[in-house]
């Protein structure tokens, strides 16, 4: 049922791609605008709802707590379902994605060797329910993953042992090598060959049923292929332990997303937004568009809001300016209550959530789904 | 530049640039970009890092920055901070191919560099060069007056290489029912190719140069067949160059083709569903994003390919110079393995630069062409396609 | 507890800043054996919370004659002393339009009778256009923590010893004279014995004083100063005017600090800059730069002057009590007080502590700092490592050179952590390579309190990128790194 007003979805993160995906499996016409280039890079790709308590213990079962996100009057079968499109639009996009078979949290050891909850892993991190034996094998120069340190942290968090084990970086490596250089060499044939032949030298047959795990730095075009290549040289599964921003798994899920969206007839607009109305959107180069819009500029670190030094912030898309406590813990749910029934706003947590503390994707999923269910009679609004 | 001194250190600009990828000695377009510029704003004598010139300024980096730091920007001011230090051969070989207009007129155009020459001129032996295209461009018909106008940018490749592009376009112009005035009146560059050699106060003196010829006729609409030129005279030019062409509203040919034209000109084309491959430039994606030509190429009934790659690696005069070689060779085969991914669906594909499709065609064995040039062939196609019909209706 | 330190002559010096070091130099210079302790590191306290500016005296000539002199003759020996701490930028002192043409001829006069050089000038980029009575001075900008770690170098290279993290808990007597300094290190009670002490711990003085029971007239004032990220202007720019509050702003190294204010504190302690201080700044600065509002603010941060009060001032406001010095002496014999003063006079300060410490001990040898060179900095290769902090190229040989430091003592040595991400790429980076010296818990201890520290700083000026820069930092502890306590949990 194609419509001739398009949504035009402002923003580039994973709350406006999910949006745009949705609509467009509805038929619907797509046009993205933003500008830069998203948070997705900022995200090791995993994605996580609802990843602590309150006391900071790591919290399995999602499900029982959604009731800290009541603003958005989910049930847990809503969510469920939710958790599903996003996962099938990844597998669309070319991102195939593991949960635990009980639909609870899959547990992920961090950079830093602390497993955290995750529900939504892409296949090439490793995740598990229940913590294993591990190898770690680094190379110099990865400068985020200590070696020394993760095994320590791992083994006291996990009471499993981990086996660690560091190798001297390939031939033409820098100091100045970031994970994208990494990924670059490991996506080409020889980089490819060095790798294998690296990890062959360097395992020897302690746990030799355990899986190898190895900094996120396995290519961005090929990660799967040369993933499922190890494993069968190596008799053992290799998985990544994601690290710092630049995170390679959410530059892999990026660069798909957005050229699946592409090959399906969504149009992205370089521009940044400065004004919205009933019918559309007006652009900082001088342009109008029109149609229905969807505010996913984000927070603050997204560019949706601007803060100013005597504490007003100003909503970078409408241009109007909105009330702030000034407390730093309020940041994640401003402008939430600023959407207006003309625009939907998604992206931005749903009250009092800290997303960066708690883990934000649990809100970009709800407030996608909720606004996405609502979209012909009402616009989500949140905080009212 | 009032957010040079933005950076949040978030690395967003690592992750869009195409040069990392391929280059294991660029450090990349941080620690080229703002922080090379906060030393060096610190210590007048802060050391440039002859590395820097790797960057093809393709200015993914910039548009990738959440905090509008111009950091393709300031990698030009590196490299310009570092010119003193290039051999002498390559500074007067970066000052030729800084001036494309002088270029156009040379008498020559050789496909392929001999190997002396190249040496000679350092230039690449390995890339293809573009031949001449003498096709009259300018259709010599008076322009009307009661005929809407519009501008029509002839960028310094296509003048001299890219005739049938022009003609093209210019057709499709009249289609449309308007007229077009090929503008500036003589060669002129836009100054991108200055700029992105990094010779900064050369640019600013040839962009000079060209807004003088190009407010000798004021039109409201100019149009552009670059993504290069595009972005450098709307965006760039007020800018970093303080220059602007008051009262004219700049944007590519395709997009005022897809903005002017109505159903009724996309209704003349046959459903074919002929595909064809669409790289948006990433001088395009930085100025206008993506999806127009795509668009563009489904309402002309044909089925668009889009080929997922960020910077082909030709990146205007890059290509053609010999330190570069290895870094457009390896950026031309990430090309050819985009096509190859997605299976062989096509043999055309259309992109909105010269010198892009030069090489892409180099590296992709595609035949490689300004989508002007596909919209003019098809409606060629289309109009005999009428003529035929036409031609029918009068036997029956 | 058991002698630990001192069989012979010993002057102990407590504080670690810029007048503590200074008079240990001093000493050193003269041959007087010297110990100083600090109760955290070196600049711990006032000395390393300055907006770095190394006064030509010029803001000082419409108030305050002494000063003004003082700074001028101390701004130009500290060029010839501490040459490779010291930048030569050079200040601007622009007038707005509220102030009277007789101001400025006063300020003229004073100049000219403190021999302060003054020239017209232009102005610099961003500033208002509006300000057109300019001038230039020679103020220049210290290198304070530096400057700081070459006294520190020249007094151990001369063999006196330099305890930090030690507080000082105790004075004892014998026969009238000071005998004792107890201190308590990380090791716990340790004692010193002194010939005399010098009390130059700042804003603490008063407690140090208390410790003989002898109080002092000192009255703390505290100053806020506002960073941003990037090198602004190329030179000092001050407001010519009768001194007030943000009216200096001092390009140091990469950064510009904005300051600063002056109000009456009651605790030593460096207090968080509240909201309504950093506006009142910010409202001064867009006075003199209108676009201040869009540059990358940093942190916010205060420092506690020790201000001497003399007898009959009873000046409501901090700012109407002199910056003058004054050198005391106390009914404990042997035991002695600085107060007041500023950076730019340390060495002054110093020099007269240090003769009248001389004189008790009966030392002859005169002052020698006007005319020997501070060491030079050791020389630490980058090499080809990769960096640890890329905002301050800081690698993991810079950090091998301080092996044993605490994270926060590291930042202020290697300057890791101080520049636009505030530590949120490189904190856990150097706190990776503090466990394999110190372990994994007491090393995420280090690390919490650094960020709680950092955090302190950006929250009291959250605005713009540094906004986002907060948000990207928790985002990048609590996700990526799992980081979940929090120093105040």
């Amino acid at each position: 049922m194609p419509m001739t007003e398009p949504w035009i979805i402002v923003g580039k993160g994973p709350a406006g791609l999910l949006a745009a995906s949705l609509l467009l499996e509805q038929g619907h016409r797509v046009v993205v605008v933003a500008k830069g280039q998203g948070s997705l890079p900022l995200w090791s790709g995993a994605l996580d709802f609802y990843s602590w308590d309150t006391k900071q213990h790591p919290v399995k079962a999602p499900y029982d707590h959604a009731d800290h996100l009541s603003g958005l009057s989910l049930n847990r079968e809503q969510w469920q379902a939710g958790w599903e499109d996003w996962r099938r639009i990844l597998q669309k996009v070319g991102v195939q994605t593991q949960v635990s078979p009980d639909h609870e949290n899959l547990l992920s050891p961090t950079l830093s060797g602390v497993l955290v909850p995750r529900y939504l892993v892409p296949e090439w991190q490793y995740a598990v329910t229940d913590p294993e034996p591990v190898t770690v094998v680094s190379w110099d120069g990865i400068l985020d993953l200590d070696l020394h340190l993760w095994a320590e942290r791992y083994q006291q968090h996990t009471k499993m042992a981990a086996k660690t084990i560091q190798r001297p970086g390939p031939q033409g490596w820098t100091a100045r090598w970031t994970p994208l250089h990494w990924a670059g060499y490991l996506d080409s044939e020889s980089g490819r060959r060095w790798l294998a032949d690296d990890l062959e030298a360097a395992l020897d047959d302690t746990f030799d049923q355990c899986p190898v795990l190895v900094p996120q730095i396995i290519g961005i075009r090929h990660t799967e292929e040369i993933l499922s290549d190890l494993r069968v040289r190596l008799g053992r599964p290799v998985k990544e332990i994601p690290l710092i921003a630049p995170c390679l798994g959410g530059v892999r899920i990026a660069e798909r997303w957005k050229e699946y969206l592409l090959g399906h007839g969504v149009r992205f607009v370089a521009d940044e937004v400065v004004g919205v109305d009933g019918f559309g959107v007006q652009l900082a180069t001088g342009g109008a568009l029109s149609g229905r819009v969807v505010l996913a500029t984000g927070g603050v670190l997204g560019g949706g809001f601007r803060l100013q030094w005597d504490r007003t912030v100003i909503n970078t898309a409408t241009g109007q300016s909105i009330a702030w406590s000034g407390k730093p813990e309020d940041l994640s749910c401003i402008g939430v209550s600023d959407a207006n029934s003309l625009w939907g706003v998604v992206g931005r947590s749903a009250g009092g959530w800290d997303g960066d503390r708690h883990g934000g994707a649990g809100h970009v999923l709800g407030t996608v789904l909720a606004w996405v269910n609502a979209m012909h009679e009402e616009v989500y609004c949140a905080a009212r | 530049m009032l957010h040079d001194d933005a950076c949040l250190k978030c690395s967003l600009c690592i992750t869009a640039c195409p040069v990392v990828r391929v280059d294991p000695l660029f450090a990349g377009p941080k620690a080229y970009g703002p922080e090379w510029w906060r030393a060096h704003e610190a210590r007048d004598a802060f050391d440039t890092d002859p590395h820097v010139d790797d960057c093809t300024f393709c200015q993914l980096c910039e548009a990738a920055c959440p905090a509008d730091v111009p950091v393709a920007h300031l990698i030009a001011q590196h490299k310009d901070h570092h010119r003193k230090k290039r051999p002498q051969l390559k500074r007067f070989r970066d000052f030729i191919l800084s001036h494309p207009h002088w270029i156009g007129r040379l008498p020559f155009s050789p496909r392929k560099v001999s190997a002396v020459v190249a040496k000679m001129a350092q230039m690449s032996s390995h890339a293809d060069f573009p031949v001449a295209d003498r096709t009259k461009f300018h259709s010599g018909r008076p322009y009307g007056e009661n005929i809407p106008t519009v501008g029509l940018f002839v960028d310094c490749f296509n003048r001299s290489y890219g005739g049938e592009v022009v003609a093209a376009a210019e057709r499709v112009i009249s289609r449309l029912g308007y007229q077009a005035v090929l503008m500036p009146s003589q060669p002129h560059c836009c100054g991108a190719a200055a700029y992105a050699s990094g010779l900064v106060d050369e640019a600013q003196r040839i962009a000079q140069d060209s807004a003088h010829a190009l407010r000798e006729t004021p039109v409201e609409t100019l149009l552009t067949l670059n993504a290069t030129c595009d972005g450098t005279l709307r965006d760039e030019w007020p800018k970093y160059f303080s220059l602007s062409l008051p009262g004219t509203r700049v944007l590519p040919w395709t997009d005022w083709v897809l903005e002017t034209a109505t159903a009724d000109f996309w209704s003349q084309f046959e459903e074919t569903n002929e595909a064809v491959w669409v790289h948006t430039t990433c001088r395009g994606k930085v100025a206008q994003g993506e999806g127009a030509m795509e668009e563009f190429v489904k309402l002309a009934n044909g089925q668009p390919l889009p080929l997922g790659i960020a910077c082909c690696g030709a990146a205007g005069s890059y290509a053609f110079k010999v330190e570069h070689e290895d870094a457009a060779i390896q950026l031309g085969i990430k090309a050819k393995e985009a096509v190859h991914r997605q299976g062989h669906q096509a043999e055309a594909m259309i992109v909105d630069s010269g010198t892009c499709a030069l090489h892409l065609a180099q590296y992709t064995g595609l035949f490689t062409m300004h989508p002007a040039l596909w919209l003019g062939r098809r409606l060629m196609q289309a109009q005999s396609l009428d003529k035929k019909a036409e031609v029918s209706n009068l036997c029956e | 507890m058991r002698m630990k330190w001192g069989k012979w002559l010993m002057v102990v010096v407590i504080g670690a800043g810029a007048t503590g070091l200074g008079v240990a130099w001093d000493l050193m210079l003269r041959g007087v054996p010297v110990a100083v302790l600090d109760q955290g590191d070196l600049g711990h306290g006032t000395s390393g919370r300055f907006h770095g500016l190394l006064h030509s005296g010029a803001r000082y000539v419409l108030t305050d004659a002494v000063a003004a002199r003082q700074c001028q003759t101390e701004n130009l020996r500290l060029r010839q002393v501490a040459a490779p701490y010291i930048e030569s930028t050079g200040g601007l002192f622009a007038a707005s339009p509220d102030v009277s043409e007789n101001l400025v001829q006063n300020w003229l006069r004073g100049c000219h009778d403190a021999k302060i050089p003054v020239a017209p000038a232009s102005p610099v980029q961003g500033m208002n256009a509006q300000w057109k009575r300019i001038y230039e001075v020679n103020d220049g900008v210290i290198n304070g923590y530096q400057l700081l770690q070459a006294l520190a170098r020249g007094i151990r290279q001369g063999g006196g010893q330099i305890l930090t993290h030690r507080r000082v808990v105790g004075a004892r007597p014998m026969k009238g004279k000071i005998h004792t300094i107890v201190m308590e290190g990380p090791d716990g009670l340790e004692e010193m014995r002194a010939d005399a002490v010098v009390n130059a711990a700042g804003p603490w003085a008063g407690h140090v004083a208390s410790l003989w029971s002898d109080p002092l007239p000192l009255t703390l004032s505290r100053g806020i100063m506002l960073l941003f990220s990037h090198r602004q202007t190329p030179k000092v720019i001050n407001r010519l005017d009768v001194p007030g509050d943000g009216d200096i702003l001092v390009p140091h190294h990469h950064i510009s600090i904005w300051g600063t204010t002056d109000t009456e504190t009651d605790s030593p302690k460096a207090p968080t800059p509240s909201h309504a201080e950093v506006a009142h700044l910010m409202e001064r600065g867009l006075a003199m730069f209108p676009d201040m509002g869009e540059w990358r603010v940093l942190r916010s941060f205060s420092g506690v002057r020790p201000l001497y009060r003399a007898p009959g001032n009873l000046a409501r406001e901090t700012r109407h009590i002199s910056r003058d010095f004054v050198v005391l002496d106390h009914p404990l014999k042997g035991a002695f007080s600085v107060i007041g003063g500023k950076w730019t006079t340390y060495r002054l300060m110093a020099e007269q502590v240090a003769d009248r410490v001389a004189a008790y001990l009966h030392y002859a040898t005169p002052c020698q700092t006007g005319a020997v060179p501070l060491p030079l900095a050791n020389a630490v290769g980058v090499g080809a490592d990769p960096l640890l902090c890329e905002c301050e190229s800081v690698s993991k040989s810079q950090l091998r050179a301080f092996e044993g430091l605490s994270l926060s003592d590291l930042r202020t040595r290697t300057w890791f952590g101080m520049g636009p991400c505030q530590g949120t790429f490189c904190g856990h980076r150097v706190m990776q390579w503090r466990s394999h010296q110190i372990g994994e818990e007491a090393a995420s201890k280090e690390l919490a309190a650094f960020r709680e520290e950092r955090e302190r700083g950006m929250c009291a000026a959250l605005w713009g990128d540094n906004a986002v820069e907060w948000l990207l930092q928790r985002n990048i502890r609590f996700q990526s790194l799992g980081e979940s306590q929090r120093a105040d949990d």
